[in-house]
């Protein structure tokens, strides 16, 4: 597996809103295997590989991943954080974060008579400890505005890996490998999109400038094969996911049919993924203009939103098949 | 047009959120009674265009989509797991019929702990984790038929006449309303307008308004008139909250355009059709919220006829006031002429 690189795509500093650290790595990563490589407005990474047959595909991942925000600080040097998408309070406390200028510090709460950080936890009594003793001495390093993300170690669990930021830079890494050795008639775009975390901001707007004859989103998706987790029947190890309905996207039944006919063709196992709670950048793209066709494959992940989401290696490498599977069809739905 | 036989058919197509083709293709075959320029686009919405190439386009939408339910899982006794497409109420769920419209059709019910073995435990409402559609087959056959991701409809049965001129079926919402549009075709087709007029059977309301979206996009009308349920009265609902079952709702508020609103008011008046105003502070949970913020920003209206028991299998209407809906929009669609911008202006 492409273990080096995803790595480095993994340590790359990006929350919603800052993703200028990562969209270089990842620039660095792609252009090799691109003809043009370009930035949009909102920070969109975009990386063009010519194609002949005058239809467009679009590949995407967001890039982007949940962090705080310092909405103050107080006169004893505490930052006062606000979050970045979906953080989970009561699994922050006692985290290391890291800020973009490498200052790191970490998040307790506020304990007057219990330390059960799940009973009291919350944003506003929450705050990120840097070391300073003075709001003056805490300014020289941070200001209000700036944003942090938590520290992670990638987790060689052998067959299976954890770290912070699996989702979704485990994503961008399957692009990055699948375009590698990609082979498409059709113009590709990969696009590692901005602001996914806080309401599939950037996905959108790239589309808009695009205009894709089909997207296919990666993303990572929750697993029902832990304890007690709600029935769903997504699992590690059972082969890339592949979409059919969220809380934020029904993918349409052409677009179902063409991944499923891909994998099935290519001999690619899959899974097909109904996810309660939860949407993806695949929602955006569908309601951009007059409409994209537009699906996903999802990555099954655990514990998603921690510094220790977990992925399955095997599902990892599919997914790059399948990509390259997809991207090779002369056919596209809806044609 | 017999209203009463196409909503017969229409609600007994099936056509949950996200896969509307089947409702979606009789529809076509119903405009094109009306009109050659009939169109789909991407996601299946419908569009039949009348009327001149002068003057305003209007676009009129109502969704065919319906509520259901959606495969999640299958269990090792081949019951399947299920997650709400749309706003499915799951306390009215069990003992529902159902259609799993897998590689192979297969009828279904959804069950419930029979009272005897609830050991008194009845008060809470079931949970849609907690339920189960049971299609009779053991784990092997029906993993052969049915995936995750399959849809589940509710069983299509003809409507049930009540007395009074009362109708009670599935998906009157929005189906009724798709038939209120076709009304409206044949109604309009006897009358020289200075308009053109397109009507869509909008896909996806029921969840994200994905069709009133992009049909309000790729049409880039002059206004657009979403045509929807609203709630009549039932006991225990406030009577603000609710309209009189035979009068036609008008809605005001910030997804509304003031001078369409008027007009469609005028429209009313003029043809002695008694109206009920709603006031919305903002989403109308129509395809008007969607439709109203596309290209350059779209004037929207909204006529809505009053109906009991919205997403249950058991919605009911009354017959008479979606005539009277189709005699608002059309009165006020064959009332445009030269002067419609100033009719619309915001500006006196």
């Amino acid at each position: 597996m492409f273990e080096a690189m995803l790595k480095k795509v993994l340590q790359a500093f990006g929350p919603s809103g800052n993703e200028g650290k990562v969209a270089s790595v990842l620039a660095e990563e792609i252009r090799p295997y691109c003809d043009e490589v370009y930035t949009d407005a909102l920070g969109n990474l975009i990386a063009h590989k010519r194609g002949t047959s005058g239809k467009k595909l679009m590949l995407s991942a967001h890039m982007d991943q949940i962090g705080f925000i310092v909405v103050d600080i107080d006169e004893n040097g505490f930052l006062r954080i606000g979050n970045v998408g979906g953080i989970l309070p009561s699994l922050s406390v006692a985290r290391e974060v890291v800020f973009e200028n490498g200052v790191h510090g970490v998040i307790y709460f506020e304990t007057p008579e219990t330390r059960d950080a799940k009973a009291v936890a919350s944003l506003p009594n929450m705050y990120v400890d840097i070391g300073c003793a003075t709001r003056e001495e805490a300014e020289q390093k941070v200001q209000v505005g700036d944003m942090c993300v938590f520290v992670s170690n990638f987790v060689d669990l052998g067959s299976r890996m954890a770290s912070g930021a699996m989702d979704n830079r485990v994503c961008c890494a399957i692009l990055v490998e699948a375009m590698k050795q990609l082979s498409s008639p059709h113009d590709v775009y990969v696009v590692f999109t901005v602001q996914e975390e806080v309401g599939l901001r950037g996905s959108g707007a790239a589309a808009y400038a695009i205009e894709p004859d089909l997207n296919i989103n990666l993303d990572v998706t929750l697993t029902g094969d832990t304890p007690k987790m709600p029935a769903m029947s997504v699992a590690l190890g059972k082969g890339p996911a592949i979409k059919m309905m969220d809380s934020s996207v029904i993918v349409p039944q052409c677009v179902r049919k063409f991944m499923i006919d891909c994998a099935e063709q290519a001999g690619i196992p899959f899974q097909r993924e109904v996810l309660r709670a939860g949407g993806t950048d695949t929602a955006a793209v569908q309601r951009t203009r007059s409409g994209v066709l537009a699906g996903c494959i999802s990555i099954p992940s655990r514990y998603v939103h921690t510094p220790a989401e977990v992925v399955d290696r095997t599902d990892v490498e599919q997914a790059v098949e399948l990509l390259r599977a997809m991207a090779a069809s002369k056919e596209l739905p809806g044609a | 047009m017999d209203m009463l036989q196409t909503i017969a058919k229409l609600c007994s197509l099936p056509g949950v959120t996200g896969d509307e083709q089947a409702v979606g293709e009789w529809i076509r075959q119903c405009f094109l009674k009306y009109t050659q320029d009939v169109w789909q686009d991407r996601y299946g919405n419908v569009y039949g265009r009348i009327g001149e190439k002068v003057g305003p386009e209007i676009l009129v939408m109502a969704h065919m989509d319906e509520i259901g339910l959606m495969v999640t899982g299958i269990e090792e006794n081949g019951m399947l797991r299920m997650m709400p497409v749309g706003g499915v109420d799951p306390r009215v769920l069990p003992g529902s019929e159902v259609l799993v419209l897998g590689e192979k059709p297969l009828p279904g019910v959804i069950g419930a702990i029979p009272p005897h073995l609830t050991k008194g435990k009845t008060g809470a409402a079931y949970r849609i984790e907690d339920l189960i559609c049971d299609v009779g087959y053991p784990v092997e056959q029906v993993r052969a038929w049915v995936h995750e991701g399959d849809y589940i409809t509710f069983a299509p049965k003809p409507p049930l006449s009540l007395k009074n001129g009362y109708v009670s079926s599935k998906t009157l919402d929005d189906r009724s309303l798709v038939a209120v549009m076709m009304e409206c075709m044949e109604r309009l087709q006897r009358r020289k307008l200075q308009c053109s007029v397109v009507f869509c059977a909008s896909v996806q309301e029921e969840r994200s308004g994905l069709g009133g979206a992009l049909g309000a996009y790729s049409v880039h009308p002059d206004m657009a008139i979403a045509i929807d349920v609203c709630h009549g009265p039932t006991p225990g609902v406030k009577p603000f909250e609710t309209t009189p079952m035979d009068k036609v709702l008008l809605t005001r508020g910030s997804n509304i355009h003031e001078k369409l609103f008027a007009m469609l008011e005028d429209a009313a008046k003029e043809q002695n059709i008694e109206t009920d105003v709603e006031a919305v502070m903002g989403h109308t949970g129509t395809d008007a919220w969607l439709m109203q913020i596309q290209r350059g920003g779209i004037p929207c209206g909204l006529v809505s006829p009053p109906l009991r028991y919205m997403h249950t299998s058991v919605e009911t209407i009354r017959m008479e006031t979606l005539h009277n809906c189709a005699k608002v929009l059309s009165g006020m669609i064959g009332s445009i002429d030269e002067k419609w911008e100033e009719a619309l202006c915001l500006d006196d």
